[in-house]
């Protein structure tokens, strides 16, 4: 048990420092990512407790207003859900589509909802912006397929006897 | 041991987790309205503060190198032609030291009081949403919101929030922004009058700059200079592009092009006022 929390901590620490770095480099979430990769990995009482301090942290450090990135995530993660109910996860590459729209959904509601939240005014997309979030979204899905072509390959070893 | 098999079981009730956390991020965002998180944002940004801006400066090194590598070309023409300028500024700079020293003795004649204004160097970390930007200095230095952030007399934006180590400034393209302004002509013989008022605020499309009036003959080229109780000074924010010309109109309104490139700022200063 307490080597789990440890863990949690952690790897929190490991996820802000990568979050504030790739995010200061190429405008990229590695929050976003990691939740949406772990949303049916882990327990989901665990997963909520990993969201709510990540995402919260994030808003701190990023000055945003606190519960945004919370409440996008929850937005997302419920497209998410509807979208795997439309479209099967046996399926390789199509069981990533949701993903994909998942994450573009997750940029531009930020870059919306943090002005409005933050001053009360709706923020500003331009077609340049989507365009740009939509590549930021498929390379966040190309991660997410090579992680978890990666978690099966090495989970797939356990038959291996040393 | 993360993904262990007993959690990969399909539990009945994940679907929770999202009425959970759309909850949690509304009761969050309704008690931070009420200002209820403060002492716990000032912990945790105090902690986690040089971490976001190690980690932060790291990546701005490893972009300034590649794009170093990238565009060496480019900086050695700028480099020649900058060497040629900053001898045609040295030049104008002394004539602007006697008009400096003359306003100072001015003010002080005036009784506007004997206001030192201090200058906290500030580097950008980030670009937010296109409307903000973060920067590495915080309450630490004695940043607070309200104080401005300025790249020599030109208008960069307004600290709205201010963190242990980074603040958060807001451009004067983002749509919450409205400050009074006035324009001064471009002209060379005519340099220091004031031909209009007017406001400025931020759109889509860019700053856009209203209520000119008709007949004080604004042109495209003109200097916006911002005037507003919120800045507390006369600063440069561009010149007057795109006037409209619709003669049944009371007023005219255009767009501002910014003195300085706000995507392009790497370092920046921002305002600590100390008035005696």
């Amino acid at each position: 048990m307490l080597i789990k929390v440890l863990l949690t901590i952690v790897g929190l620490l490991f996820l802000i420092v990568l979050e504030s770095f790739f995010n200061t480099l190429f405008s990229f979430s590695i929050i976003v990512m990691a939740l949406l990769f772990l949303i049916d990995k882990i327990d989901w009482r665990r997963w909520v407790i990993i969201a709510a301090l990540s995402t919260v942290l994030i808003d701190i450090l990023l000055l945003r207003p606190m519960g945004v990135t919370m409440l996008v995530l929850a937005i997302i993660s419920l497209l998410l859900y509807i979208l795997f109910l439309i479209v099967p996860k046996k399926e390789v590459i199509l069981s990533y589509i949701p993903y994909l729209f998942a994450i573009w959904l997750y940029y531009i509601l930020l870059d919306l909802s943090v002005p409005y939240l933050q001053d009360g005014v709706w923020g500003t997309i331009s077609w340049e912006s989507i365009f740009v979030d939509m590549v930021i979204s498929i390379i966040s899905t190309v991660i997410i397929f090579l992680i978890n072509l990666l978690v099966s390959n090495f989970r797939s070893k356990e038959d291996l006897r040393l | 041991m993360l993904f262990n098999q007993e959690d990969k079981k399909k539990d009945e009730r994940s679907w929770l987790s999202i009425p959970i956390i759309l909850l949690l991020s509304i009761l969050l965002l309704f008690l931070n309205s009420l200002g209820t998180f403060k002492g716990v944002k000032s912990t945790v940004s105090y902690v986690l503060g040089p971490i976001y801006t190690t980690s932060s400066n790291l990546a701005i090194s490893l972009k300034d190198f590649f794009s170093t590598v990238v565009n060496i070309s480019e900086f050695r023409e700028e480099y020649n032609e900058m060497k040629l300028q900053i001898a045609e500024y040295e030049v104008d700079n002394l004539e602007y030291q006697l008009l400096l020293d003359e306003n100072s003795d001015l003010k002080s004649q005036l009784e506007l009081g004997n206001r030192e204004d201090r200058y906290i160097l500030a580097k950008v970390l980030d670009h937010i949403e296109s409307e903000y930007l973060i920067v590495n200095q915080g309450s630490k230095k004695g940043i607070k919101q309200g104080d401005i952030a300025v790249i020599g007399d030109a208008f960069v934006g307004i600290v709205i929030e201010s963190g242990q180590y980074t603040s958060k400034i807001r451009l004067p393209i983002s749509k919450s922004n409205f400050l009074e302004a006035y324009i001064l002509s471009s002209d060379e013989e005519d340099s220091q009058r004031i031909l209009s008022r007017a406001v400025i605020n931020g759109s889509s499309d860019g700053i856009r700059i209203e209520n000119i009036g008709m007949n004080s003959g604004v042109k495209n080229g003109d200097i916006v200079v911002v005037n507003d109780s919120k800045v507390g000074e006369n600063l440069i924010v561009g010149t007057v592009v795109g006037l409209s010309e619709d003669p049944a109109t009371t007023t005219r309104t255009g767009y501002v092009s910014p003195a300085v490139d706000y995507y392009d700022l790497t370092n920046l200063f921002i305002r600590i006022e100390n008035v005696d």
